[in-house]
């Protein structure tokens, strides 16, 4: 046996697949820290992606809402007005708007508006777009003003007993799972005519 | 006897390597949670700055002062008249303007505390 051809002796081999397996077990564990940062990172920030965007969506449509009582409605859940929609493609013009909670989901619904058509028939034929599927409360307030600008009442639906009111602000208090959104106050152009 | 592998100090330098870009993929990874963490923060206050802007810049009150506080955000609305222009401009005397000012505040990443501020002019209410 040539003595200056044998092999690595077992402990030299152990002492550097141990090192091995270490430096192995670091990077392992380095790139799974990166990994998961990554998914939470790009979870934060599809959630403000879309808590900005149905926020400005909102926020634009309901200020250009037509301000017409009879078309108009709120309750504690659920809104529905009248505004153009400013988009290119197939949809346009004035639509139906109508906003609500189901279960966790914020659903919007939208069917265009017909010269004496009269209000749609909400249900199947009109597809449901989910805006937010993880919403936990979700609710309406209405300020209507008076002639003078004196906020004459605040309340969550509008009264029957009285003349109807097209509200001047409209307060839309949106939780999710993961956080509560700012409270999206629009103040209504139209409130300015009616 | 010249190919017996990598010599000791070979493999020393190619793991201090790998240890480096690791450090520098962190740092990366680091900055880039902060900045998520930072485009966060200033979209809910830029939100809530805009409703309170909408808020109060309907029938505003010369000189009123209004703070609060949501979630991590600290809100204080000023009004103050306008009082732009000279004495006899008829814009000043027909229509008495009032401006609006939202200050949105909160403690940012690395104990720096952030601001978004929001300006408008809006008509001052008048009492009859």
């Amino acid at each position: 046996m040539n003595p200056r051809q044998s092999g690595m002796t077992l402990v030299e081999v152990m002492v550097a697949s141990t090192i091995l397996s270490l430096v192995m077990l670091g990077a392992v564990t380095a790139f799974r820290t990166f990994a998961s940062s990554y998914q939470r990172i790009d979870s934060n920030i599809a959630h403000v992606e879309r808590m900005r965007e149905v926020s400005r969506f909102l926020r634009e449509s309901l200020r250009l809402a037509v301000p017409d009582t009879n078309v108009f409605d709120a309750s504690q859940r659920e809104l529905i007005w009248l505004a153009p929609l400013d988009r290119v493609g197939s949809a346009g013009g004035l639509q139906y708007f109508r906003l609500r909670q189901a279960g966790q989901e914020l659903i919007l619904s939208f069917a265009p508006y017909v010269v004496g058509g009269g209000r749609p028939l909400w249900g199947s034929s009109i597809p449901d777009y989910v805006l937010v599927s993880d919403v936990t409360s979700f609710s309406v307030e209405l300020l209507l003003l008076d002639v003078t600008g004196q906020r004459s009442s605040e309340s969550a639906s509008m009264k029957s007993d009285q003349k109807p009111l097209f509200p001047a602000l409209i307060t839309l208090r949106i939780a999710t799972q993961s956080n509560s959104w700012p409270p999206l106050i629009v103040h209504t152009d139209g409130a300015i005519q009616s | 006897m010249k190919d017996r592998g990598f010599s000791l100090v070979e493999m020393l330098v190619a793991i201090l390597i790998l240890a480096f870009s690791l450090g520098a993929l962190y740092r990366a990874v680091t900055g880039a949670t902060r900045n998520a963490a930072i485009v966060s923060d200033y979209t809910h206050g830029l939100l809530l700055a805009q409703s309170l802007l909408e808020q109060h810049a309907v029938s505003v009150q010369a000189g009123s002062v209004k703070q609060g506080v949501f979630n991590d955000l600290r809100w204080r609305v000023e009004s103050a008249p306008v009082n732009g222009g000279s004495e006899n401009s008829p814009e000043t005397t027909t229509l008495p303007l009032v401006s609006v000012v939202v200050r949105v505040t909160w403690d940012g990443q690395l104990g720096r505390e952030r601001q978004i501020v929001l300006e408008t002019v809006a008509p001052m209410r008048v009492d009859r």
